[in-house]
């Protein structure tokens, strides 16, 4: 599903140096992989996770995601691809304030186009299947952390991806509301869905399938 | 569609939350877009809406000049009016008129003074208008010297005859003649100036002297005549005529207007200044609500990020934060429109009275698209910046708590460049204001030559069918001695011109020193008027020698003259070798007067014009003036002393009304009229717009202050005192400041050349206000900078530090 060759993220510096964050990557994630990216603060984990999730545009290497060269895309296309086939998930959550927990369900929906009654129809499925119907008129800042973090996994399977990004989503829970989301991401996982988490517990690490270890930007 | 409708939602949603923000940018939106709005419908009503006459456009007025004499706006002659539509084929009609004022009266109601004007039978054919009641004029009821038959405004019909459906045929007395009323015009139809009456011209061709330029005249052009064409044939026909008549037409020419274009060209510069002014005004505000944008932007980074990560392009980002923006200006339009209909009335009730077409200002569709346009505008000018910036995000770095990235700097960068554009459009402003109060000093500076304090004006004008010759003046001999019984009058008298043409009517003679012969020289004309009573004591005109008319001065009595200073140094080189000596008056007289006196001067049409040459006969011995501007020195408030006028002209004669009563402080300050309006609206447009400067500098400054506050309190821990950390912000917002002050000095010697005609004794470019404004303005923002750096200065390290 997805493969990285030499992959490399840097910043220049002064005087033509560079200062890199990621190096040499060579990674291959396969469909149905939960994968989990573990290493010191600084080693370059959140910074290939945005890579992965094509935020991020200044890297050098080959991306291949699905066959398409991602490398040799647009921003544009990458874009449009990424709305297809990722969701993200963050540390902090990453609601938007101001909207009900039925408006941020509905927004990556109406950010592709799809028209009033499709989102409607997904939005509603979603609530009932993360059994958050009762919170749809609440604000993000009227839930708990597991709550908000189940709204947050809610939105990004909200428009169906292969793929989910997850960056520390537990860290900022306390150990049961972690893990209740831990088990989410399985039972997702189970469902078919990529999972690639970052995060810095050994006991999360271990609901997934594989881990790769980071250390100064590069793969060990 | 439905989308958009997401967009509004969530854009009104934001708005409410945050209703400090969303009050303040729609407080200085509506300010900015209603004062935009009020002077755009003077400037729809003046100068854009079509005059109400079908294809005016094709409507011409023909102005007299003769730029050999220096005469540059003049009447025109009856009999080259005639000439000019005989001999072309340019106009489908045309038509020439005088305008005067009638007395109403003598049927039981309060006898009233009204418009009048003479018109030949093509008048209403040219203006296209029709009567809704009755005709126009018969070629043959066009009389010479008998004028019987009237069309009265719709106004005067319906206010003095109560609407009466039977008024074509019935007689009524216009100033004490039977006259019979053919025709009311329709409703709004006044022309010209707020004519209640039309009557016809009773011009006598035969006795019409060629340059006798005391009428108006208007044409319709034929189609396909374009008004360039016109004006070359006119020409021709004026040069053919000054060769034909050399004596009488010598140097004439005409200039044609477009009748609109002829109405609105006083007020036009200033109108268009005070559009530009204000639109400045709106540019500074959009500039600061801009300003209050980018630092909400930085707060909602966050969330522009989170919104990206989830899908949302640049387009629909930018749609989104466009989309609020344009909400806040469409709630600051509906607040500028509100303000608008309040400032409209206050703007027409300051505007000088008589001001052309000011009964055309109101809100219409045009004024509606306008404000709707701005609004549109608005929204888009002071949300792009922003909404740019915020499309642009690192959704990466964004998304990092306490990530640092190169938004905050971009965003600094761009509040620092709407600021120093604030700065710099304050500049101009501030200096077009300063450039307009100091000629408006230079001014009221200007002595008019006589003493405007607690005098009282009034003009009479007595009817020639019931008075005759030396009747007007024992009229108005009895009428000063009753005036002078009154308690509190200390000088009463008379003019048919007072000065700062406050009667509306001016005369001029050729002033010939005896011995000269009795010819036309233009370089001789004098002002004239006819006075009775103690007309230079009541106005404080001081004798320089010689003495003021006495009793003996009457019809009987040697012919006599007073001149003034100006005369008396033209012909005779000083005051005092005028006296005894004698002159004729070209053409009137035909006998010489003795100049018994010389006056001061006094300034005949206007403070900024000329004194000019002025002749002063007694009323006794030039008896043939019906009216009289009658002028009262009290004690106390003359304004109080109308009514006794009035019941002191009543009480020579019952129907007699008076008319055109105000104070001569107030034809004083009249005469200062659009320079004093200009003046004030660009003092009260600059000084909200140094209060927006000021607002706008503090606002980017107090913001600077937040974002550097970890760095101020890392410098304060590393030994920086107070006075530095002072200096640090204050260098930061003076620089800035500095920098507008520069671009806005160039921007003003550029634009304050746009207001050259309005000025005066102070040049566009003048060094002193060149100097003051910049350095008022360096105070104002050294005021703005002090209070956010005094906040950096009292910071505690400690917290500082902790905080980031």
């Amino acid at each position: 599903m997805i493969t990285l060759k030499h992959l490399e993220r840097f910043y220049p510096l002064a005087k033509g140096k560079f200062f890199y964050v990621l190096r040499d990557i060579n990674l291959e994630v396969n469909e149905g992989d939960f994968v989990s990216i573990m290493g010191p603060s600084g080693a370059g984990k959140s910074s290939l996770l945005h890579v992965l999730g094509m935020h991020d545009h200044a890297w050098t290497g080959e991306y291949f995601f699905d066959e398409d060269p991602i490398h040799s895309l647009k921003p544009k296309e990458r874009s449009t691809l990424r709305n297809e086939k990722i969701g993200f998930v963050f540390q902090n959550y990453h609601l938007l304030d101001d909207l009900t927990v039925y408006e941020n369900l509905d927004i990556p929906l109406s950010y592709r186009h799809v028209n009033k009654a499709g989102r409607d129809s997904i939005v509603c499925d979603a609530l009932d299947r993360f059994h958050i119907v009762g919170k749809k008129d609440l604000y993000p800042r009227q839930l708990s952390g597991g709550q908000q973090q189940l709204v947050s996994i809610a939105r990004a399977m909200i428009a169906n991806p292969k793929l989910i990004l997850a960056d520390e989503p537990t860290g900022n829970l306390h150990s049961d509301q972690g893990k209740e989301i831990m088990e989410m991401f399985k039972s997702l996982n189970a469902g078919g869905t990529t999972i690639i988490q970052v995060t810095h517990s050994d006991v999360n690490a271990a609901y997934g399938n594989r881990i790769i270890q980071l250390r100064d930007g590069f793969i060990v | 569609m439905n989308t958009l409708l997401q967009d509004i939602r969530y854009g009104l949603r934001m708005l409410l939350k945050h209703k400090g923000f969303t009050a303040v940018a729609v407080i200085a939106l509506g300010l900015g877009i209603g004062a935009n709005t009020a002077i755009f419908s003077l400037v729809n009503g003046v100068l854009l809406r079509p005059l109400p006459f079908p294809d005016a456009e094709r409507i011409i007025f023909f102005e007299g000049n003769n730029p050999s004499s220096g005469i540059t706006e003049s009447n025109i002659s009856f009999l080259d009016f005639t000439d000019w539509s005989q001999q072309t084929d340019l106009f489908a009609s045309t038509a020439a008129y005088w305008t005067g004022n009638a007395n109403l009266g003598a049927d039981g109601a309060e006898p009233e003074r009204v418009p009048r004007a003479g018109v030949t039978t093509g008048f209403f054919s040219v203006l296209g208008v029709q009567p809704v009641l009755g005709r126009t004029f018969l070629p043959e009821e066009d009389k010479p010297e008998a004028i019987t038959v009237a069309i009265i405004s719709h106004g005067l019909w319906k206010r003095r005859f109560g609407s009466d459906p039977a008024i074509v045929g019935k007689e009524v007395q216009i100033s004490s003649r039977p006259i019979t009323v053919v025709g009311v015009m329709p409703p709004g139809f006044e022309y010209p100036e707020q004519t209640q009456i039309w009557v016809t011209s009773a011009v006598n061709i035969s006795d019409e002297p060629r340059d006798n330029r005391a009428w108006s005249a208007i044409g319709r052009l034929n189609p396909g005549i374009d008004l360039k064409q016109a004006q070359t044939r006119i020409s021709a026909i004026n040069a053919q005529l000054a060769k034909q008549s050399h004596e009488t037409n010598k140097g004439w020419d005409a200039t044609l207007w477009r009748l609109h274009e002829r109405l609105v060209r006083e007020v036009k510069p200033s109108l268009l200044a005070l559009l530009g002014a204000v639109g400045f005004v709106l540019l500074i505000a959009c500039a600061n609500v801009a300003n209050l944008l980018l630092a909400r932007s930085a707060a909602r980074q966050k969330e522009i990020a989170i919104r990206a990560a989830m899908g949302a392009s640049r387009t629909r980002v930018l749609r989104q934060m466009l989309t609020e923006s344009i909400l806040l200006s469409a709630i600051g339009g509906m607040a500028g429109l509100l303000v608008s209909i309040w400032l409209t009335d206050v703007l027409t009730s300051i505007v000088p009275e008589g001001a052309a077409r000011l009964d055309q200002v109101g809100i219409d569709y045009r004024v509606l698209t306008f404000a709707l346009g701005v609004s549109a505008l608005t929204g888009i000018l002071f949300g792009i910046v922003p909404a740019l910036q915020a499309s642009k995000l690192d959704v990466t770095s964004a998304l990092k708590e306490g990530g640092r990235s190169a938004e905050g700097n971009r965003r600094t960068s761009a509040r620092s460049l709407l600021l120093i554009g604030e700065v710099a459009l304050s500049l101009v402003l501030l200096v077009g204001a300063g450039l307009l109060i100091k000629s408006f000093l230079r001014l009221q500076e200007v002595r008019p030559g006589f003493n405007s304090r607690n005098v009282l004006m009034a003009m009479v004008a007595l009817p020639g069918a019931k008075y005759k010759d030396q009747q007007f003046a024992e009229f108005f001999r009895q009428l000063k001695e009753r005036l002078e019984a009154a308690p509190g009058v200390q000088a009463v008298g008379g003019s048919i011109n007072l000065p700062l043409a406050a009667s509306g009517y001016s005369i001029g003679r050729g002033f010939v020193p005896e011995g000269r012969p009795l010819t036309r020289d233009e370089s001789f004309d004098a002002g004239y008027a006819t006075i009775t009573g103690d007309y230079f004591r009541a106005l404080q005109v001081p004798l320089l020698v010689g003495r003021i008319f006495e009793l003996r001065d009457n019809a009987e009595g040697p012919k006599v003259v007073i001149i003034n200073e100006a005369a008396a140094k033209r012909h005779y080189g000083s005051p005092a070798d005028a006296i005894g000596k004698r002159l004729n008056m070209w053409r009137d007289d035909k006998f010489p007067r003795e100049i018994v006196g010389v006056v001061g001067d006094t300034k005949a049409s206007s403070l900024t014009g000329e004194s000019g040459a002025q002749i002063y006969v007694p009323h006794a011995q030039d008896p043939q003036w019906n009216f009289m501007a009658m002028v009262v020195r009290t004690a106390g408030d003359p304004a109080a002393f109308a009514t006794t006028f009035r019941r002191a002209v009543q009480a020579l004669d019952k129907d007699q009304p008076i008319y055109n009563v105000r104070t001569m402080d107030d034809v004083v300050m009249n005469s200062l009229g659009t320079r004093r309006v200009s003046m004030q609206l660009f003092a009260v447009f600059s000084c909200a717009a140094l209060l927006l400067a000021a607002l706008g500098i503090y606002g980017v400054m107090a913001y600077s202050v937040t974002q550097r506050t970890q760095e101020i309190g890392l410098r304060m821990a590393l030994g920086a005192q107070k006075s530095d950390v002072l200096g640090l912000v204050i260098r930061q917002g003076m620089t800035l400041t500095v920098i507008g002050i520069i671009v806005g000095l160039a921007g003003a010697f550029a634009l304050t050349r746009v207001i050259g005609n309005l000025l005066y004794g102070v040049t566009a470019t003048d060094p002193a206000t060149f100097v003051a404004i910049p350095l008022v303005l360096l105070f104002v923002a050294l005021l703005a900078c002090y209070l956010p750096a005094r906040r950096a200065a009292r910071l505690d390290p400690t917290r500082a530090l902790a905080q980031s």
